[in-house]
Order: C-alpha cells, then structure tokens, then sequence
C-alpha cells in the first residue's frame, strides 16, 4: 500500500473529533477525557489524527506540494500509540487513522522529508544493529555471568529476545537477568542469540524507514528457523508490537509463538511452576504498554483497494480487518500482579485499549522530548489520583520515560516493572 | 483572494497568546480547510476557503485582544469550539480562525442547577461531570462530542433530551461575550456585581434573543467566552459503559424503561407523539427509519450491504419508528408513567417493540442515544460519509411536520434515490425529535451520498424538496426561522442590521447569519 491507496479512507474523515477523547461510552471526567496525546499537547487540530489525515489528502490530491520541516514536525510528533484508532473506529468505519499515519511517515521519508534526530537513530541501527548506535560488541553485556543457552550452538525451545533499550540501559539489565532467571527456575528452556541479537526494527518502521523493519523481520525469522525455538519471549513491549503487529504487515509471519515475559510468567503461574509467596501489600496500578495493548493486535496483512460495490456504497475488497485494539495483551500482566499476595490493583480511568501512552513511541522520545515528557507526566497524575503508592508497566521504553519525567519533575513517584515485582513476590 | 497575514499582526497574535498558540503556516492552516459530511462537503467541496492565520486563546482578555488585532488590521476573524460542522470554517479570504481549545474550563453548580462552560468543553464531558451529582445538561444530536457553548450561543441546539432538556438556547443563563470590536458585554445576573450566573436576563432589556436570533449566528455576532446553561435532575447513578467498542456494554440504568414504538400512519405517529408529549412522562425521543437503524447496527459497508439485503431491518422499521426513554425518581414513579405510556401507544395505534429486538447491539444503540447522545450523528453519516441533509428541516409543529412536510419530503427523495443520485436507503430515513413536551418537532431527513459516487447528485434532492415544501408555503422551517421566503429575508435584514450595529468594522467573518449561511449551501 502507499498514500494514495488511502484516498478514499482519508476523503471519508467527518471530522468529528472522536480521535482526540475516550470513547464517551468509557469516558469518566473531565481531568482525563483526552485520548490523543499529540493534539492534547499542541492543541492546533492539525496535530491530532484527523488533522494528519487532512494533510494525508491535500498530498494525494496535490494541494500540498512541498514537503516542509513543519509538515514532518506535524507528522512526526505524535508517539504513534493508536488512540485515535480504537476511537474513531467506534464511530467511522471508513477510515483507519493509524494506517494513514504510518503510510503518511513512510512517504515523507521516502520524499526525501527527515527528522535529523530520527536520521541519527536509523545511522546508529545501520551501523550498529541498535537504536543508540552503540557498539554491537556490547549488546550482550546486560547478560554477562548469567548462564544461558546460545542458540546459535544450542537448541533451545524459548528464544529470549531482550530488545535495544534493555540491552543498553544498564538499570534494566538487572530486570532482563531476573526475567529469565525466573523462566529458567520454573524449567524453561531459555536460550538468545547470542552475538547474532539485534534489533527488531520497529522504531525505524514508526520513524518511516520502513526497508528497516523489513531487513530484521528477514533475519529474525531466519535466525528462528534455524534455532528451532518454539516460543519467542520478549521483556519490551516495543519489540511485542512490532513481531505481532508489524511483521506480519511486511510479510514476515514468524513461525513461533510469540509472548511477553508477563504472559510467560501468568502462564507458568497458573501451572503452578512460579510460586509468589511473599507478600507485598502495596496498592498499585498497572499501565499499559501501547505496543503490548492495542498495539500489540496482532496485524492481518490486507492487499486490495476501496471499490464501488453498490450505487453509494464503496467498500474494501477483500474486507479489510478492523483494527480495535481487541487482540491486544491486557489480562497477564494484570493476573500476575494479581496473583501476588498483599497487592491490590487498582486500575486507572483510561485502561486496557483506552489506555493513555507514556510518550516514549513513535520517535517522539528521540525527537519531541517535550510532548514525550509531557504525556509520561500527565499519566503519571492520573497513576496518582487512584491512589496507588506506584505504578506497574511491562516495557523498559515506558519505564525509561516515565523515570525520566518522575526526576525532571522533581521525583515523588515510583515506576516498576512486572518482572520486579514477580521477582519480590518469589522471595527476591 | 487569500490575503497574507501582515507581519506585525502575526508578531501582536504571538504576543497575546504565546508564540506555540498562533500559526500561519500553510500546513497548520491547510487542517483547518477541510470539512466533509454535510452541507458543502456533502456535496464534494471539502476544501473551503484557507484562513491566514489560526490563534489558540486561553483567556476573555486574550479573545479580546485577538479582536483589536483584527480591528487593527482589517482582518477578520470567526470562533470554533469543536468545529464540529462546516460553518466553524472561514468563509472569506483573511479570516483568523480562533480555535477555542483551550478556553476548556467547566463548573458544576450542584446547588443552583446549572453549569459554567467556556468554549470548548465537549458536551458529553459536561453531562459525565453533571451526572456524577445527580444533574444532566442537554445534549444536542450532534452528540457528546460538540460543545455545549457552541450550541446554546451560535448554533441550533436540539436533540433527543429536548423533550425534557429543552433546547439549547432556551437553557442559556448569563452570557460572557466579547463583541466584534473588543468589548465585553455580560448579559444577565453577571452583569450585577457579585450576583453570579444564575440568570440570563437583566438590568435592563434581554439581549439574547439578538445574541443568537432564531438559529445562532455561526459566529457573526462576536466570540463567546463563557455561558451558563440549565441543568436537569439525572436521578442517577451515573451512566457506565464498558466491555468492547463499537457497541460496548452500558450498566443498567435503574428505575428506566426504553422501548420502541411504531405507528403504520404519519396520523397516527402525530397524535401519539402529542399524546405523549401532553402526558409529560418522556425524557428521551428518537426518530428512525431503517437506513439510520442499518447504519448504526453494522461494523463496515459490507455489514451494511449484507444487513440490507437480507431485508428484516427494512421490515420491521420501512415506516419509520420511535425509541423513547423514560427515567424516573422512583419505581412508583416509573409505574405510573409506564402505565400512561402504554395506554397512549395502544389508544393511537402503536405498537411496543423492546429494543433487544435485534439483539443487544440494538439494545445498547437505543440507551446510548437515550443517555449520551452517541449514535445520531454516525446513523446520519454511514456507510457514505456524507449527507446533503435535509428537506424541509423544520421546527414547528407535529402536525405540519408528519401530515404535509415529511409526504413532500419523501416523495422528493424518491424520484433522486431512484435514479442513485442519492443512496436508495428507502425514502423514508427522517431523524426527528419532539421538544419540550410536544410543543415543537424537529426533523431532518437525511439523503445520504458518497462523494465519490458518479452517478450522484448532491443537494439536488434537498434543493426539490425545499422548492415543493415553499411551493405548499411550507418552505424554509428550520428552527425559529419564518416559514415563507419573504418574511425569511426581512428576518435576514434584521439579522443583518443588529449585526452592522454591533460589528461596525465588518470583521466578523459569517455569512451574514445561519440563515444566510444555510441558503449559500
Ligand atoms: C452530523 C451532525 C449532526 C448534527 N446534529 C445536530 C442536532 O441534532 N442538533 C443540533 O442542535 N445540532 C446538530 N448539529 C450541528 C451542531 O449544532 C453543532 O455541530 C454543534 O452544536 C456545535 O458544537 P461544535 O463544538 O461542533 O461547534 P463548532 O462547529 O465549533 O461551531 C458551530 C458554529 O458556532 C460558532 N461558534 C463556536 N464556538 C463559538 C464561540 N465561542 N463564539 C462564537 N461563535 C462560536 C462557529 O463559528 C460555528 O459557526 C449537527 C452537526 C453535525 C455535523
């Protein structure tokens, strides 16, 4: 698909404005009726989803002929979570917000239209098979003194995919030791890529590199094949949405299962092979990753084009999925939490596919750190109006986020991840 | 001819509202160029006329200033709320849009009954607050999304609720406003130093019948900054929907009764809908036909085509039918008026459908509706995404409205939908309210289009309908606007002048009225 296959979605915006709340079925007050980030932090209607999809048809029909430095910052400050989808879904079934807003990134990027901080990120990954551009010969530091399978060597029936921002964010290594640890001690067989670990291509695909993604989706599923791994585990909820979602849209179907570590853990809870004994008696609440939520939907790749069906009536051949947000991961990680003795689990207003971002997708932590902060710190006003004493995620890029918007904002809050808090309620 | 913004004006806009608050670039400004779904964009202009600038005010003081720039530099200016519909756009060549986002505040007056709302606040956001204290203001049809300021002071103002809630205009308290020339008028009680914005009238001779005129006046009258509206008992709890989208699952809401009610003659349907209205016992009304009913209960335009050709939705409601709501303060309460609700249906003819008739979608359609207002808007837009509106839309009576206006209105309809310059959804596809207790009806029909449809014609079916409805001296009723061209256009030369008076300078930038506005498209 390019831009121009969405002329009909995007001539069929009503411009109704259901991309920018909570649906107000679900909708609860006034302090968090915003669902969109992006137009919640800018405010000119152009920077939500229906403005994009605006700008989407003066390209296609060629108003606009100039690819401008303000067209990529509108495009490009948005942290690609997918509110606006599940929202304007509820109400337009012609048009698919999320789409048009990543075909939209990858035209401007093919034109030639960059974001200098995003071109920084994509030479690093060529560079270096990492968003940071940090040395590859350092990818596997976070897993030294840990024994673990290789499977470059070894069969293993789990392939332990620990993603960029735990593989060079050393305050995370401890969690990705612990997580499979955790994994090992109930009996599974864990086993990495060793020195053939690299990124999943994700962020360079919200970026709008597109070639990226499809260049990693081709060597993990080769390095799949031949491991022989059944599962595919990830601690990053960024990689989970990228395997699940976007693979799939690039003709990359993984021949695995593919699982977060949170669902690994509810699963082998439930079968009795983790064990949470020690009590934690702390009110929490849990976040949800976007690209573990809705997200994290498992994607249907879908060929064909809008046709005149009927007199009025133009509709996709074949029929095109809908996209809500449905196929998401939301229950685990709450199960697991639940699981815990003393925990009470409290949810936030916005939750499971209504859930607000914490502000690190899209390349807007790379490139926008303004609305990225902005958006970690208003979840975090709505983590603390439930009264919990902290808040619970399940991706190290929200957790990064939302830490670094804690200390800007002079501290006061704790942000935790899952494998943490099964870690404790194991006895630590 | 697009003018530029001068520079010194962009430099006075930053100044005033903040440098990230303004914009004249063409990226920014072409978002604020599009509308499609009714009126003009209905009929393929989805491009309308670029404004040079858009500012972003947070305060009175900011609009107000905004205005003197304006003045300053002869340009014009227009507001929108949620800019919901195509008369939120600019209609001339140098118009600085005021995009009202972010003047966003609302207060509840839990013990005068009535709530404060600057501009932008959707109206549903309003209602969710109002719930939580055993209160409800009205929404209009649009739906939960549109502003509830937008509606009471520039624009229509009826829905569903109206039967109970009024109409918008009608629930307006005191007003802030910020007239074209940078003044500030307070109408009513706020007016008095310290009285508060419990009242909308006084000292001295009402100005709201001029702040509005019988439609609202799209902005042509100056920027509204603040106004208090009635508010209603909810007797709670509060409406709670969950589960999955699109249809989610609402909790119950105790003490209420929701049904549908068809009649087999417009003679019939008119004289239960008096009945019913006389009897007082409704808080919520719809009308459908089949084509609104098969838009909200289908998930894409393939459901619909399937939906329709399997027929039982056309079946069952060809003629037309009405959802009605009934919320009582108690169980006897609601007894009672279950009671005279059944023997006003059965006395004219009626039949009782319950709205789990086609399942819980349908069940959930109706409630929603009936507490917030969700689905009209989609119903007048799908599968097409737009729809030329409507002949005649009218805001009389029940009898002009069912007897003489809807027959016209259809027979119009039929010769386009035949021909598919329309979508052939049955004729019949009226949406429409009774207001306060009956002594009004609002009803549009809609005849929905696909922009890119060859064979379409849009506005053709409304322009016939228009012309054979003014032919029987029906004509142009919409709302509080006189029925016949002739008084339209002295009620137009008023419009204009009160307009002149206040806007001496020219700089708001409306077609004159709602009215004049209207007739353009
Ligand atoms: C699909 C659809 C269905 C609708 N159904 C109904 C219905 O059933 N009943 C009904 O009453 N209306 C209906 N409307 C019209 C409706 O009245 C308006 O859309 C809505 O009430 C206004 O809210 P808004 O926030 O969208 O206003 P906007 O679109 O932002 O503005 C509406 C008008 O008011 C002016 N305006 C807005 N704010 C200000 C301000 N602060 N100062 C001065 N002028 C201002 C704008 O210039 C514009 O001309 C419908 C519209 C649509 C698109």
């Amino acid at each position: 698909m390019s831009l121009s296959d969405y002329h009909y979605e995007v001539s069929h915006c009503h411009r109704c404005s259901y991309c920018k709340f909570v649906p107000f079925q679900v909708m609860k007050s006034r302090r968090f009726f915003q669902g969109c980030p992006s137009i919640a932090f800018r405010n000119f209607h152009s920077y939500a989803a229906g403005g994009r999809v605006i700008l989407a048809l003066s390209i296609i029909e060629g108003r606009l002929k100039e690819y401008t430095e303000t067209l990529a910052k509108i495009v490009f400050e948005c942290t690609m979570c997918g509110a606006c989808q599940v929202q304007c879904r509820t109400y337009n079934y012609n048009l698919n917000p999320i789409e048009v807003m990543q075909e939209l990134r990858t035209h401007l990027i093919e034109n030639g239209q960059l974001i200098p901080e995003h071109l920084m990120v994509i030479d690093g990954l060529k560079r270096e098979d990492n968003v940071f551009g940090e040395p590859k010969a350092d990818r596997n530091r976070w897993l030294e003194g840990l024994e673990i399978k290789d499977i470059n060597t070894e069969k293993a029936d789990v392939l332990f995919h620990p993603g960029c921002r735990t593989c060079y964010d050393e305050e995370f290594w401890d969690n990705a030791r612990a997580a499979v640890t955790i994994l090992q001690n109930a009996g599974v067989d864990v086993g990495t890529a060793g020195k053939e670990d690299s990124c999943c291509g994700g962020r360079a695909y919200e970026m709008g590199y597109k070639g990226e993604l499809v260049n990693y989706a081709e060597a993990l599923a080769g390095r799949i094949k031949a491991s022989g791994a059944t599962k595919l585990v990830t601690p990053c909820a960024d990689c989970y949405g990228t395997f699940k979602a976007y693979f799939p849209i690039v003709g990359q179907e993984l021949d695995v299962e593919i699982l977060h570590t949170s669902e690994m853990y509810d699963r082998l809870i439930k079968e009795g092979r983790i064990k949470l004994k020690k009590e934690i008696p702390m009110k929490i609440t849990y976040h949800d990753p976007c690209k573990l939520g809705r997200r994290g939907e498992p994607g249907i790749p879908w060929e064909g084009e809008y046709k005149r069906v009927e007199p009025h009536i133009f509709a996709p051949v074949p029929e095109k999925p809908v996209k809500l947000g449905l196929g998401g991961c939301y229950e685990p990680p709450r199960d697991v939490l639940k699981a815990i003795p003393g925990v009470e689990l409290v949810e936030m207003e916005r939750n499971r596919i209504h859930s607000w971002c914490c502000g690190a997708g899209g390349g807007a932590m790379e490139a926008f750190e303004d609305l990225s902060t902005w958006t970690a710190l208003e979840r975090i006003e709505e983590a603390k109006s439930t009264g919990a004493e902290v808040m619970v995620t399940a991706c190290p890029w929200c957790e990064r986020n939302f830490r670094d918007a804690i200390k800007e904002a002079g501290g006061g809050f704790e942000v935790f991840d899952v494998t943490e808090f099964v870690r404790e309620a194991m006895g630590g | 001819m697009s003018r530029k913004m001068p520079d010194e004006a962009y430099e006075e806009f930053k100044q005033v509202a903040g440098e990230n608050n303004v914009s004249i670039e063409p990226e920014v400004l072409e978002t604020y160029t599009y509308m499609n779904g009714l009126a003009q964009g209905a009929m393929g202009f989805h491009w309308n006329r670029k404004p040079i600038g858009v500012v972003l005010p947070s305060t009175l003081e900011e609009v107000r200033k905004i205005l003197e720039i304006c003045t300053r530099y002869g340009l014009k200016f227009k507001a929108h709320s949620t800019a919901w519909v195509i008369m939120a756009l600019a209609t001339s060549g140098n118009v600085v849009l005021l995009d009202m986002r972010r003047m966003n505040n609302l207060e509840i007056n839990e013990r005068d009954f009535f709530l404060i709302t600057e501009s932008y606040p959707p109206a549903g956001v309003a209602q969710i607050e109002a719930m939580k204290k055993g209160l409800q203001p009205h929404l209009v049809g649009a739906g939960p999304n549109a502003s509830n300021l937008a509606s009471a002071t520039s624009m229509q103002g009826t829905g569903g609720t109206s039967v109970r809630t009024s109409m918008n205009e009608r629930n307006v308290l005191a007003v802030e406003w910020v007239l074209p020339t940078g003044e500030v008028l307070k109408l009513g009680s706020i007016n008095t130093p310290g009285a508060g914005w419990f009242c909308g009238d006084g000292p001295g001779p009402s100005l709201r019948g001029m702040m509005r005129g019988a439609v609202g006046q799209v902005s042509g009258n100056g920027v509204f900054t603040k106004v208090a509206l009635k508010l209603y008992p909810w007797y709670g709890p509060e409406y709670k929907g969950g589960g999955e989208p699109p249809f989610f699952n609402s909790e119950e809401v105790p003490n209420s009764y929701l049904k549908y009610v068809l009649w087999d003659s417009f003679d019939d349907e008119a004289e239960g809908l008096y009945r019913l209205g006389e009897a007082e016992i409704i808080d919520y009304n719809n009308r459908w036909a089949a084509g609104a009913f098969t838009s909200a209960m289908t998930t894409s335009n393939q459901e619909y085509l399937d939906a329709e050709a399997a027929g039982k939705y056309k079946e069952m409601f060809g003629k037309g039918f009405w959802t009605f709501f009934m919320h009582a303060p108690s169980e006897r309460s609601l007894k009672h008026r279950i009671k005279v609700f059944e023997k006003i249906v059965s006395d004219t003819g009626g039949e009782i459908a319950d709205p789990m008739i086609f399942g819980k979608r349908s069940y959930e359609i109706a409630l929603q509706n009936a507490v917030r207002a969700i689905w009209i808007a989609k119903a007048a837009y799908m599968p097409t995404s737009a729809n030329t509106g409507s002949m005649p839309m009218t805001y009389e009576n029940i009898d002009q409205c069912f007897k003489y206006a809807l027959p016209i209105s259809v027979n119009a309809k039929k010769e386009y939908a035949n021909q598919d310059k329309i979508l052939n959804e049955g004729a019949d596809n009226c949406y429409a309210c009774i207001d306060e207790d009956g002594h009004y009806i609002h009803i549009e029909h809609a005849c929905l289009i696909d922009t890119w449809e060859p064979k379409g014609e849009p506005g053709g079916a409304a322009m016939v309908g228009m012309a054979k409805a003014l032919s029987k001296g029906m004509g142009l009723l919409y709302m509080s606007w006189p029925g016949s061209l002739k008084d339209f256009i002295v009620y137009l030369q008023y419009s204009a002048q009160i307009q002149s008076m206040i806007d001496p300078n020219g700089i708001a930038d409306s077609s004159g009225t709602m009215g004049a506005s209207y007739l353009a498209t």
